[in-house]
């Protein structure tokens, strides 16, 4: 599947929704968190609109819950099918994780189990999903700091069944991956080939970094005589580093032209530094991609 | 049990701090990570929870940072294990800690009331922006608030990274947060007194006795012009 848009977007924070107006350079499209505009009223309604009047939307979710085992949320899934129709999504854009279970939400994307029960158990909820909403699930390869119990496959084959089995599309986070090489002592060019890269539908790029171990983390490995290993963290707090560029390279030589995200959603600076990564990422795809559009 | 029930069930008890790792999730199967590794997952958990009660409170987080260092790390930490998010809105989860705050100082007097004060101002124009711009009479767009502390002089202080050291004598100040209809941002006004007569009047109470009902339907006149509705 080809998505409509094309070209370098940006995702669009609150640090921006007035400087972007002012800038003499724009992005070919911005992405908005779902969870940020559902039923939205007031100042989110406005400022929707007034982007949208300028630029496609891509909605990006983070609550869909794909992975967990209670139910699909109706409730959730009743706003998020108002909003995608607002902004005329062609997808549902989320991520291959869990995050809340029951009454308890972590606000955060948990790893699953690589594993067979947990293919057929994603593959049997995003069919459920794909019903209500109307619309092809893309999935975003997350970061994940540690294996899960039970795991019998690697992430790239473990993302691959589940997205060959649902027929979803891959979101290709190259930072996500980037970030998994490096926690993990894994290649991240040999990473990226074992994704499912023809069901690539999207690329995010963001920047990372490597943060010490918390106390608890210090206290953990003390008690089982382990190790407090530092972590890089997938934080999108910073510029996109030269060797994600590379793989970005990599990535369009083997995906084709393919709409691309930058991404920063901390310590997020100046929309002008921002259009510089959109800058970069476009000389990327003329020098990788001659004439094409990504 | 089936492998997936077990799995979420270990998870939840191991993410909820009931279990140590090595204890839970470990032994649901092999090649899991190491529990030093993944003790990471409740430290990240937390941070994510912070961060959206961070966000919508920044001043109350950067003026408790002023205050006392390890303020902002006990009330937020206090906060978290009293309360889990229970939906998948940051905000919602956002939304108790004004209430959890008051009973926060209510518990010791002597704890400042600045903090929830400043908490109570920033939630007020946050949720103020998500209301409907077009639901006069449904929704009302407005708030009166009299507080202790000069919270706007505090509130815009830091937003500039300043200190407010200056600023933190009792010095109440009355205002009326509103949501501009135009733009839908909240907005402050200094009333004057018949501006709050009108206001109460507006909120279903009789006219006092005494009082003259041109100044206040002047009053009115003027809320209306600055975009009170």
């Amino acid at each position: 599947m080809t998505l409509s848009i094309s070209g370098i977007g940006i995702g669009f924070r609150r640090a921006h929704f007035e400087t972007l107006f002012l800038s003499e350079r724009s992005p070919d499209w911005l992405e908005v968190v779902s969870e940020n505009y559902l039923d939205a009223t007031g100042r989110p309604d406005l400022v929707l609109s007034r982007a949208q009047s300028r630029w496609p939307i891509v909605a990006h979710g983070v609550s869909l819950n794909i992975g967990a085992d209670t139910p699909l949320d109706v409730a959730y899934l009743g706003s998020l099918g108002r909003l995608l129709d607002r902004v005329g999504a062609e997808v549902v854009s989320d991520h291959l994780c869990w995050s809340a279970l029951g009454d308890w939400h972590s606000l955060d994307l948990l790893p699953l189990p690589w594993s067979e029960p947990f293919v057929e158990h994603c593959v049997r909820r995003i069919a459920q999903a794909r019903a209500v909403l109307g619309r092809p699930l893309m999935l975003e390869n997350i970061t994940q700091y540690a294996s899960m119990p039970g795991s019998t496959m690697s992430q790239g084959a473990f993302v691959s069944a589940v997205l060959e089995l649902s027929d979803s599309g891959l979101l290709l986070d190259l930072n996500n991956l980037y970030v998994n090489a490096k926690n993990s002592g894994s290649s991240p060019d040999d990473l990226l080939r074992e994704l499912p890269l023809a069901r690539a539908w999207q690329v995010h790029l963001a920047g990372h970094r490597l943060e010490q171990p918390p106390q608890s983390v210090r206290e953990t490995a003390e008690r089982t005589q382990g190790v407090a290993e530092a972590l890089w963290l997938d934080d999108h707090g910073a510029a996109v580093c030269d060797d994600v560029w590379a793989l970005y390279e990599t990535a369009l030589q083997l995906c084709g032209p393919i709409p691309t995200l930058i991404e920063w959603d901390t310590r997020i600076p100046p929309i002008e530094i921002l259009m510089d990564e959109v800058d970069r990422a476009r000389a990327v795809c003329a020098r990788v991609l001659g004439g094409s559009a990504p | 049990m089936s492998e997936t029930k077990a799995f979420f069930a270990q998870a939840l008890a191991y993410l909820k701090s009931e279990e140590f790792p090595e204890n839970s999730l470990t032994k649901l199967g092999d090649n899991a990570s190491a529990p030093a590794r993944l003790a990471w997952y409740p430290a990240l958990i937390a941070r994510q929870q912070e961060s959206a009660i961070e966000s919508l409170f920044s001043a109350c987080c950067a003026a408790a940072r002023q205050l006392a260092p390890g303020l902002w790390r006990e009330l937020i930490t206090a906060y978290r294990h009293a309360y889990q998010p229970n939906s998948a809105r940051p905000t919602d989860y956002a939304r108790g800690f004004v209430p959890w705050l008051e009973s926060w100082c209510e518990q010791d007097p002597s704890r400042t009331t600045l903090l929830l004060e400043l908490a109570d101002y920033e939630w007020l124009c946050f949720d103020l922006t998500a209301q409907p711009v077009d639901a006069i009479g449904e929704d009302r767009a407005w708030h009166i608030r009299m507080y202790e502390y000069p919270v706007t002089r505090i509130v815009a202080a830091l937003a500039e990274s300043q200190t407010i050291d200056h600023l933190l004598t009792k010095e109440a100040e009355t205002l009326v947060i509103f949501q501009d209809a135009s733009t839908a941002r909240a907005r402050v006004l200094w009333p004057t007194p018949f501006m709050l007569i009108a206001l109460a009047v507006r909120a279903g109470q009789a006219l006092p006795v005494g009082i003259d009902a041109a100044r206040v339907a002047e009053a009115e006149t003027q809320l209306r012009s600055r975009g009170v509705r």
